[in-house]
């Protein structure tokens, strides 16, 4: 760090994050988990020291939100880094800033799996990812001292942090997004604020030959076969007049050729309506969703998603509003936008590692927080051949989980589920 | 690893039945847990914030009935009332909140005022608390956000913005002047010019940092 007369660094929030700190509390924590299972029990001690030297590194997460007079921004943090701690919660707890050193992230640990949740407003997945994998490449070099790996930041390591909206966006764009509402998943809470996870690993190969089958890319025939378990767990195949809504984020970097480490991602919505008094078949189900998510991912259609919001956001009258104003708009939009889907199924991608910390690492996956009216979440991520879908929620039944696997497993896809312990 | 029939998936969990469909499934083999278990964290505090909420309601209650039936022409039940009610702010939002200090001693502060206001009014509303308690606490302002500076000396230009909110503070005190609460208005126009000077000399010695963070502040 610099010397102590030197001006503070600070930075803009992306136009997706101004959304998080408005929204976010102890029931919607707009928080997410990546996590790195190794193939050795995890040393706290040394994962504090990989945090203390790894995140100075990272201009991105050294930081602290702060609230200004018209917009939140980020300034430098230059306390020392969270303390690492075993983990002794559920998943995806609110970050309480002045108990974390102002950070908006924390780092624990459960014997071979290293975990890092993110408050959203930093950044997305991939951003995310970026920080755990050095994070791990720390550790395991720490851990063995006699592999002798060169002690610096890889060059898979994006340290962009460009607004890829602002970069990217047209003006007069028209609004793209629902906001008509979609059937919501309800039912009883697991007790005592419980959060549950549900992983299910399977391996890619099997995966592929499922999707290809039908037509699909791999992350088209998750996101259909979910749409479906949905139907049959949720609705148990009857009829209703709010659709089944997936919203899908997708990461638009490599579609504005952006290696931005910042939010870069617009929502499109798996869409699937059964409005006619039959029971539809698997089949039938994941090929109209399948044409629903064509329809939308072109570049064009993403492009008019985002610029829909960097305009509203951009426009003079909204700049000069002051924040506590800013608050109560933002707040109103959210709800109506955020009961137009039914849950959210996301995709990390496919997490690469070195090839020399390949014999130390098992697999990277992560699952996302609650949101309004989304009581079931799920994250896709793969680590070499294994691809893991996490379901995260705090229902009590499983059903919908249980369908999905369940396709799968009629599929051809072999899969091995593990959970939380809450179900 | 055991195997679910009904599912057609192969549970890694340490159980004895299927975590989807809640069937038996036939254990194959130890499995070590791969999420910690969860206590539920002490909630002893909360309780008692709650049973002293019920018993604050209860003795307010028994105190109005004794106020009233002897001595009904001063009602000391409510400063009584306001008391108890600051007993419950602090432990439920100053001890056990989850907010930052300086919003805690704002939130104190604005608490202890009502207090004595209620005080004031009970005991002949002589205006002393608008007066002088009020200065007082704008003072008290003043100095603890000189105090928290100090001890965040690293980051001391955080609380330029905590100052203006005092002078904004100040500034509304000023109103109750021409409304008529307050009376003798030496001591509140006198915190008012501190409370700017220390302001401008925090921003004036302050130099580039304190330009740097109003910008920051009111970047839009």
């Amino acid at each position: 760090m610099a010397g102590k007369n030197r001006s503070v660094r600070w930075d803009k929030l992306d136009n997706t994050a101004h959304l998080f700190p408005v929204i976010a509390g102890d029931s919607m924590t707009n928080t997410y988990r990546l996590s790195a299972e190794l193939k050795e029990i995890i040393n706290g001690e040394l994962l504090q020291q990989a945090l203390d030297k790894v995140l100075p590194k990272f201009d991105l997460f050294n930081v602290r939100m702060r609230t200004g007079f018209f917009w939140y921004y980020f300034e430098e943090n230059n306390k020392k880094a969270p303390k690492v701690v075993e983990e002794n919660t559920y998943p995806c707890r609110f970050i309480r800033t002045n108990r974390n050193r102002s950070y908006l992230f924390r780092v624990t640990y459960y014997k071979k799996r290293i975990n890092l949740e993110v408050f959203h407003v930093l950044t997305d997945g991939m951003g995310g990812i970026n920080f755990l994998r050095e994070l791990t490449y720390q550790y395991i070099r720490l851990a063995h001292p006699e592999l002798e790996l060169a002690d610096s930041l890889t060059s898979d390591t994006s340290m962009n942090r460009e607004d890829g909206f602002i970069a990217n966006y047209e003006r007069a764009s028209k609004k793209t997004y629902q906001t008509s509402k979609a059937y919501e998943l309800k039912g009883d809470k697991l007790p005592d604020d419980a959060f549950g996870v549900i992983r299910g690993r399977m391996n890619i190969a099997e995966l592929k030959k499922a999707s290809h089958s039908y037509g699909m890319t791999i992350n088209e025939y998750l996101v259909s076969t979910y749409v479906y378990s949905i139907y049959k767990g949720g609705l148990h195949g009857h009829i209703t007049k709010r659709p089944i809504r997936v919203a899908v984020p997708v990461n638009l970097r490599p579609y504005f050729d952006s290696v931005t480490t910042k939010n870069f991602f617009v929502m499109i919505s798996a869409f699937f309506l059964p409005e006619s008094g039959r029971e539809y078949t698997y089949d039938e189900v994941i090929n109209e969703v399948r044409e629903s998510m064509r329809s939308q991912m072109t570049k064009e259609h993403l492009k008019d998603t985002f610029s829909y919001n960097v305009a509203k956001q951009s426009g003079i009258i909204a700049r000069l509003v002051p924040i506590w104003l800013k608050r109560i708009a933002i707040k109103a939009v959210y709800t109506q936008t955020a009961l137009a889907n039914t849950t959210t199924m996301t995709n990390v991608g496919n997490v690469g590692a070195k090839k020399e910390y390949l014999p130390f690492i098992d697999s990277f996956y992560g699952y996302l927080a609650m949101s309004k009216g989304q009581l079931l979440k799920a994250t896709v991520c793969s680590f070499g051949d294994d691809l893991s879908v996490t379901f995260s929620s705090v229902l009590e039944k499983c059903s919908v989980q249980r369908e999905f696997f369940k396709a799968l497993a009629d599929n051809g896809v072999t899969v091995t589920v593990e959970t939380n312990g809450v179900y | 690893m055991s195997r679910c029939e009904h599912c057609k998936v192969i549970i890694h969990d340490d159980t004895e039945v299927c975590p989807l469909c809640r069937c038996v499934i036939e254990k194959t083999g130890d499995e070590e847990d791969l999420f910690p278990d969860i206590q539920q964290k002490n909630r002893t505090f909360h309780l008692l914030t709650r049973i002293y909420l019920f018993v604050a309601i209860a003795t307010e209650v028994l105190l109005v009935d004794i106020n009233l039936r002897t001595n009904p022409e001063i009602l000391w039940c409510v400063i009584v009332g306001f008391v108890l009610a600051y007993g419950y702010l602090t432990m439920a939002y100053t001890v056990s909140g989850k907010d930052g200090y300086l919003r805690k001693i704002v939130v104190g502060a604005i608490g202890v005022m009502a207090v004595l206001v209620a005080i004031d009014e009970v005991t002949g509303d002589y205006r002393w608390s608008f007066n002088f308690a009020l200065p007082g606490l704008l003072g008290f302002l003043d100095i603890m956000i000189f105090i928290l500076m100090f001890a965040n000396r690293r980051v001391w230009y955080s609380y330029l913005s905590a100052q203006i909110f005092a002078i904004i503070l100040a500034a509304l005190s000023l109103i109750l002047i021409p409304t008529g609460f307050i009376t003798y208005t030496m001591p509140i126009l006198t915190m008012f010019v501190v409370t700017v000077l220390c302001f401008l000399g925090t921003f004036i010695i302050g130099g580039e940092k304190s330009a740097g963070e109003l910008k920051r502040r009111f970047h839009f």
